[in-house]
């Protein structure tokens, strides 16, 4: 009977898993390995060897770079909010989760086109300076390197923020008490316990925004220019308007196995074994 | 979020760099915000310049025809993908939690992938798919198609819940004679359902505001909000997009507020409440 | 729990189902911005039928969605060389001349066009070219060169059309090549030129162009006529010219996909459109030109007498069709692929 249990609760996740997800994923490994996209002319790795063109690696190298800086401050940016947050009084607490969520129930697109308004050549920052005399010529800040990385923190912050106050609430609060008893100051306290018991939040909270940023194309799209290409436009390119679905599916498959790769290798510096769900 | 306020005497966490990044952090989130709800009520219709104040961006945006039955095809897929990942990532918790598999270990790393795979990859993975089996590209493949990644999170979700979960509270319910379904209904659901729950609104969430996943997936007459707004901004950002994600915040934060005040509400269910909705 | 989502699931299930009542569906996917939505609710009242109607914003998107099995649309607005690939791809269904009577309407010069010789499988939209959108308040002087985009004094303010067929038809234009030509030799010319462009070059960019120069982010834009036109109509600012070295010309046409589900009402949406008061009030909506004369008459006054609306005869001889450029395509990708990401 609890044989049969057993199997009545995983089967149909795990079936529809199976055609929704793995499949789906076999479909382009297959296809990465055909000559746009002909099954019957056999297997070849002609996709994989063009992924070595240095045009393309450039792309990917932006792409780490954007998505890593785009992380680096988000945690910047992320770690102190958190810390404030995960120390006000239950009432506050929930307001100011609240606080940090609300924006993210407005539409995805809005949001990023909000910037427009704020970097653009009439937007309000140009206006501002225009207005004060520092600047005579509008600055050039949108469609910049620059924008694509402030987009991109703006769209995943909350991600790195939430896993973070995940990890800091669970810290036992008498051992940094403990810490300053012993003479420690607050900065030493936080220093010495609170950074090193948030580690599992961080990389959680890492992982939560260098992933979609790294793929991440309407971002770019929107807020980047002439420069400022990343990996995920490559990819819909290939399927949307070059129509190389063979190269598109080996790009994704790269993409992926980077990612997995990446994650499992800082999975494994980090603390080993990581709950997500307790971070969501 | 955790029922405990961490106890304060010695105010960490309000050192003045913190404060600060703090303000600074809130500010940063909120600019655009204000911004987009300043210009909702802008009478010119470049997003640049402001034209004096006016409420006719709502009119247009009540009278858009195209922009309901976007905000319809939202809804609808929203909503039949929380149902079923919320069902199905409730029987993966339920099952990977509670029974010893063979291949426990891999379930787990399946469970985990797609949440770790960019949204690209799955987008143009799953269009494949569809194109493969010749299957008809609309409402029912996006709801599929979200459902493939909305699955994940359910279950990592009411897994967690799951680990707080006390197996002796099981066994005295069947020590007192009730049945494995009795048990389940009984002890196990009520406690496991705020994650349900957050589960579900994790779903929802994720569905209202997906555009990639959609973008590759949709088909004829299942153009989605996100869908639209994107095909609306050829023509600029007009107050008019603007106007509708001021109401899209507004009915967020009502709809929040509302699950709040229904969890606090004994009736309705004691302290059921909704951990970290993302 | 399960109540609550057993009700939940119903209440989906109606809210879908309240999609697919037995009243009469027509499933348009057209361009956005490229038709005067009032003609689409008349359609509806005068037919009895309910349109749905989706907008994509590129040729290769909408072949990519039938490609991959999105089977409903009844009618959708191919570009020329669009039309021939799907031809081939087999993609289209024949269009049957009797159930468009209004067909006879259309000028001559558009039928049997190189892209579907026996114009059986598309019918003429509307006709136009691509060419220079700009800021001439700003700018102070009229444009009328290709060579504009390579101006220093524009520099970081010029959008280029993200399309790579239309991007290099400028520098062979320019150069004084055909848009259609495969000499590899002349494409590495166009591309040295292009990629001295870059300096120049706020960003590739089709989708919001429109914005970007109404917010004074662009002063100059590679683009449509048409779509240039409701710019002006919105900001008069700005000018559009057809430059002296000719620009790539293109029909978008209407065609009815061989999956689709309503064939006979779709022949009936075609032949709508191509009434000359129906055409007229379209034209008048979306600035672009439609090949049918007896549709003039309806056409204001400002727009039927622009020569860059409707080119005369030595403009339209400069101007050329893009042809399938077969396995070329390839090479020019790759092209293509250096000066998007460098």
């Amino acid at each position: 009977m609890r044989i049969r249990e057993s199997q009545a609760l995983i089967l149909p996740p795990f079936f529809f898993l199976v055609i929704f997800f793995i499949l789906p994923v076999i479909i382009i490994l297959v296809l990465s390995l055909t000559h746009n996209k002909d099954l019957t002319a056999g297997i070849t790795l002609e996709n994989y060897t063009r992924i070595f063109d240095p045009l393309y690696l450039q792309v990917l190298i932006r792409s780490v770079v954007y998505a890593g800086l785009a992380t680096l401050f988000a945690l910047l940016i992320g770690f102190p909010l958190a810390y404030f947050i995960s120390f006000a009084n239950s009432r506050l607490k929930m307001m100011f989760m609240f606080l940090v969520l609300v924006p993210f129930w407005t539409n995805f697109l809005v949001r990023i086109f909000a910037w427009l308004t704020i970097l653009g050549r009439q937007g309000l920052i140009n206006s501002f300076l225009l207005w004060t005399g520092i600047i005579q010529d509008p600055l050039q800040l949108l469609h910049t390197p620059g924008a694509v990385i402030l987009g991109l923190i703006y769209g995943e912050l909350p991600f790195m923020v939430l896993p973070l106050i995940a990890a800091l609430d669970r810290m036992d609060v008498s051992l940094l008490e403990a810490a300053t008893d012993l003479g420690a100051s607050r900065f030493q306290a936080f220093q010495r316990i609170a950074l090193p018991l948030s580690i599992p939040g961080v990389i959680a909270g890492s992982i939560f925004v260098f992933i979609p940023a790294l793929g991440s194309f309407v971002v770019p799209d929107i807020l980047g220019g002439s420069d400022s290409f990343m990996v995920g436009n490559t990819i819909k390119n290939q399927f949307m308007t070059v129509r190389d679905w063979s190269f598109g599916s080996s790009l994704s498959m790269m993409l992926m196995l980077a990612v997995l790769f990446g994650v499992s290798a800082y999975l494994k510096k980090g603390s080993g074994d990581l709950n997500m769900g307790e971070y969501l | 979020m955790s029922d405990l306020g961490h106890q304060n005497d010695l105010a960490f966490g309000r050192g003045f760099t913190v404060r600060i990044i703090t303000i600074g952090g809130l500010f940063f989130l909120y600019i655009p915000i204000i911004i987009l709800i300043i210009f909702s009520f802008n009478a010119s219709r470049f997003s640049s310049q402001w034209g004096g104040f006016s409420l006719k961006w709502y009119v247009t945006m009540i009278q858009d025809g195209a922009l309901w039955s976007a905000i319809r095809n939202t809804l609808i897929i929203a909503i039949s993908n929380a149902v079923l990942s919320t069902i199905l990532g409730t029987l993966a918790a339920l099952a990977l939690s509670r029974h010893r598999y063979r291949f426990s270990g891999l379930y787990h790393k399946v469970l985990h992938m797609p949440i770790i795979i960019p949204d690209i990859v799955q987008a143009v993975s799953l269009l494949m798919l569809f194109v493969f089996f010749n299957f008809t590209l609309g409402l029912v493949s996006v709801i599929l198609a979200h459902a493939s990644f909305s699955i994940s999170f359910v279950a990592l979700v009411v897994m967690a819940r799951l680990a707080g979960f006390d197996n002796r509270l099981e066994e005295a319910a069947m020590d007192l004679g009730a049945n494995r379904w009795q048990v389940f209904q009984k002890v196990i659901l009520p406690n496991i359902f705020p994650g349900i729950l957050a589960g579900a609104l994790l779903a929802f969430t994720l569905s209202i505001d997906d555009f990639v996943i959609t973008f590759f997936t949709t088909g004829v007459g299942s153009t989605t909000l996100p869908l639209k707004i994107y095909s609306m901004i050829k023509f600029g950002i007009t107050p008019e997009i603007n106007a509708i994600s001021t109401l899209l915040v507004v009915f967020s934060i009502a709809a929040v507020s509302a699950i709040h005040f229904f969890e606090k509400n004994p009736k309705t269910g004691g302290k059921a409440h909704v951990k970290n909705i993302t | 729990m399960l109540k609550t989502s057993l009700s939940l699931m119903l209440l989906a299930i109606i809210l879908i189902g309240c999609g697919s009542k037995d009243e009469a569906v027509l499933n348009v996917y057209n361009w956005s911005d490229y038709i005067d939505p009032t003609v689409v609710s008349d359609f509806e009242k005068e037919y009895h039928v309910k349109v749905v109607y989706d907008t994509f914003a590129s040729n290769e998107e909408l072949l990519a969605k039938l490609e991959g099995g999105a089977q409903g649309y009844d009618v959708i607005f191919p570009s020329d060389y669009m039309v021939a690939i799907m031809m081939e791809e087999n993609l289209l269904a024949p269009i049957d001349a009797s159930q468009v009577p209004n067909i006879k309407g259309i000028d001559p010069k558009f039928i049997n066009s190189p892209y579907d010789p026996h114009s059986a499988f598309s019918v003429p939209f509307t006709y136009g070219t691509s060419g220079l959108g700009y800021n001439y308040d700003e700018i102070g002087e009229e444009l009328d060169s290709w060579g504009a985009i390579w101006d220093p004094r524009f520099k970081g303010r010029i959008l280029l059309l993200d399309d790579m067929r239309e991007v290099f038809g400028i520098a062979y234009k320019y150069l004084g090549y055909s848009v259609n030509n495969i000499d590899p030799a002349r494409l590495e010319e166009a591309k040295q030129l292009l990629m001295d462009q870059k300096v120049n070059l706020l960003k590739y960019e089709s989708t919001m162009n429109k914005d970007l120069m109404l917010t004074r982010e662009a002063l100059i834009s590679h683009y449509w006529a048409g779509d240039m036109y409701q710019v002006i109509d919105e900001d008069s600012s700005f000018a559009f010219t057809i430059p002296k070295e000719g620009a790539v010309l293109f029909t978008d046409c209407m065609a009815v996909p061989a999956a689709a589900p309503h064939k006979e009402l779709a022949h009936k949406f075609i032949n709508y459109i191509l009434r000359p008061d129906i055409a007229g009030r379209i034209v008048n909506e979306v600035w672009y030109a439609m090949p049918i004369p007896a549709a003039m008459e309806y056409v204001d006054k400002e727009i039927s007498s622009d020569p860059n609306i409707f080119p005369p005869d030595d403009v339209l001889a400069r101007c050329e069709f893009l042809t399938d450029l077969g396995d070329f395509n390839q090479v020019m990708d790759r092209a293509w692929t250096e000066l998007k990401m460098k």
